[in-house]
């Protein structure tokens, strides 16, 4: 008796659930958007990025080693808007010594403005605040709040024509972002970026079964890009990296890893590396910690 | 004490998640996406990466003229993670598309959809 009583608790529950068709992850119809690792992605979720840790060598001459292990938990608010915070530990290695100490925290508030699922269309907005003088200036922490605007996009190639099948498992996703310090003189800067990815669990599931061991049909392959380009009467070169990698995205996590190639020698010398751990924290814990607090 | 950050990342890849629940992708299918098959098939089966909610479980069907339609969907036993569906006769020859939309034991909803030929 209580088993069929939980049973049909557990149905209506479902039932609820059902009908709200509100999900995590970065899923708009057939498309799932994973989480990238340099360039967010469009997706409010509930997830957690512990660690991310990088490796490369400055722009400077001679050049320092740099290696960060950060970390990025985010919110579900509502099912469409979230809240992140971050941190992140630099150790440097410079040829006067070693220096490390933690760069400025950061919030990031975002809503999830759009979805169209036939065209897998998914936008958000938001604002990244990178709270002044909480980290370490000796390893580039900022004295003044940065305040940035965000516009996030994906878009899936899914509705392309059944002859270009191959390319059905494409998705692009980006951002655009007006970085401005609250010092009036302090630089600001055009921060952009976008991801390339080929999803082989799309070909799978919608195009066509080939036959990949389930392990390959995880994979997806990419290329992320990274621009900041400065603004204003002392505009310098732009800065970023190209980092082609692969993603494997499991249950309950996701691995990551991607090389850091400069894009020139204001950005670095040589190529460096970046490797995640992402949590599905909806899938974790759906029905805790997991899903949205209203 | 110092320690590695691969040490720190290989810890924590090691730790067990809280359950075997997430959300439902399209693992595959019989017919297999994409596939040309020369008989009509009278089931279908997706297996999907979950477990999922048969009763919140729906696929549909269509084919070329004359397609007799989908049926219900059915567990599969022993298989919670696959669906079975009856399809009505006949199943001339041409293209059919299969859109499904399940209820993943953790209660996210996915959908997707793929398709298949039969070529005699």
């Amino acid at each position: 008796m209580t088993s069929k009583i939980a049973a049909i608790g557990g149905l209506t529950l479902a039932a609820c659930c059902w009908t709200s068709a509100a999900s995590a992850h970065g899923i708009v119809g057939d498309r799932f958007f994973p989480a990238t690792l340099i360039t967010d992605d469009p997706a409010v979720a509930d997830e957690l990025s512990l660690p991310t840790v990088d490796s490369f060598k400055t722009a400077d001459a001679p050049p320092d080693t740099q290696t960060d292990i950060s970390a990025e938990w985010s919110k579900r608010l509502t099912s469409n808007f979230g809240v992140s915070f971050d941190g992140a530990w630099t150790d440097l290695k410079t040829p006067g010594g070693d220096i490390s100490g933690f760069q400025n925290f950061g919030t990031t508030f975002k809503y999830l403005a759009y979805t169209n699922a036939p065209h897998e269309v998914m936008v958000s907005v938001g604002m990244e605040v990178e709270w002044g003088a909480t980290g370490d200036s000796r390893v580039g922490a900022d004295s003044s709040t940065t305040l940035t605007p965000t516009l996030y996009f994906g878009k899936g190639a899914g509705d392309l024509p059944d002859s270009m099948g191959w390319a059905k498992p494409l998705a692009l996703t980006g951002v655009i972002g007006y970085a401005a310090p609250l010092e009036h003189d302090a630089t600001r800067s055009l921060e952009t970026g976008f991801a390339l990815e080929y999803s082989l669990r799309y070909l799978s599931s919608h195009v066509r079964d080939i036959g990949l061991p389930s392990f390959v049909n995880e994979l997806t392959p990419l290329v992320e890009v990274q621009l900041d380009t400065p603004l204003g009467v002392r505009r310098t070169a732009s800065t970023g990296t190209i980092n082609p990698g692969v993603l494997w995205s499991g249950h309950h996590i996701q691995l990551g890893v991607e090389a850091m190639a400069p894009i020139n020698s204001a950005s670095g010398h040589t190529v460096g590396a970046i490797f995640q751990i992402h949590w599905f924290l909806d899938d974790m814990f759906p029905r805790s910690i997991g899903k949205p607090i209203w | 004490m110092r320690f590695h950050p691969l040490a720190l990342c290989a810890a924590l890849a090691l730790v067990p998640g809280a359950s075997a629940q997430a959300h439902a992708f399209l693992d595959h299918a019989d017919p297999r996406v994409g596939a040309v098959v020369k008989l009509a098939p009278a089931t279908l089966h997706l297996t999907f990466t979950q477990a999922v909610e048969v009763p919140f479980c729906r696929v549909s069907v269509t084919g070329p003229p004359g397609f007799g339609g989908a049926g219900g969907v059915h567990a599969t036993p022993g298989h919670p993670e696959t669906l079975t569906v009856d399809l009505h006769g006949p199943s001339p020859p041409g293209a059919y598309v299969v859109h499904w939309r399940v209820l993943s034991v953790d209660t996210h909803v996915t959908e997707g959809d793929f398709s298949y030929q039969v070529r005699p």
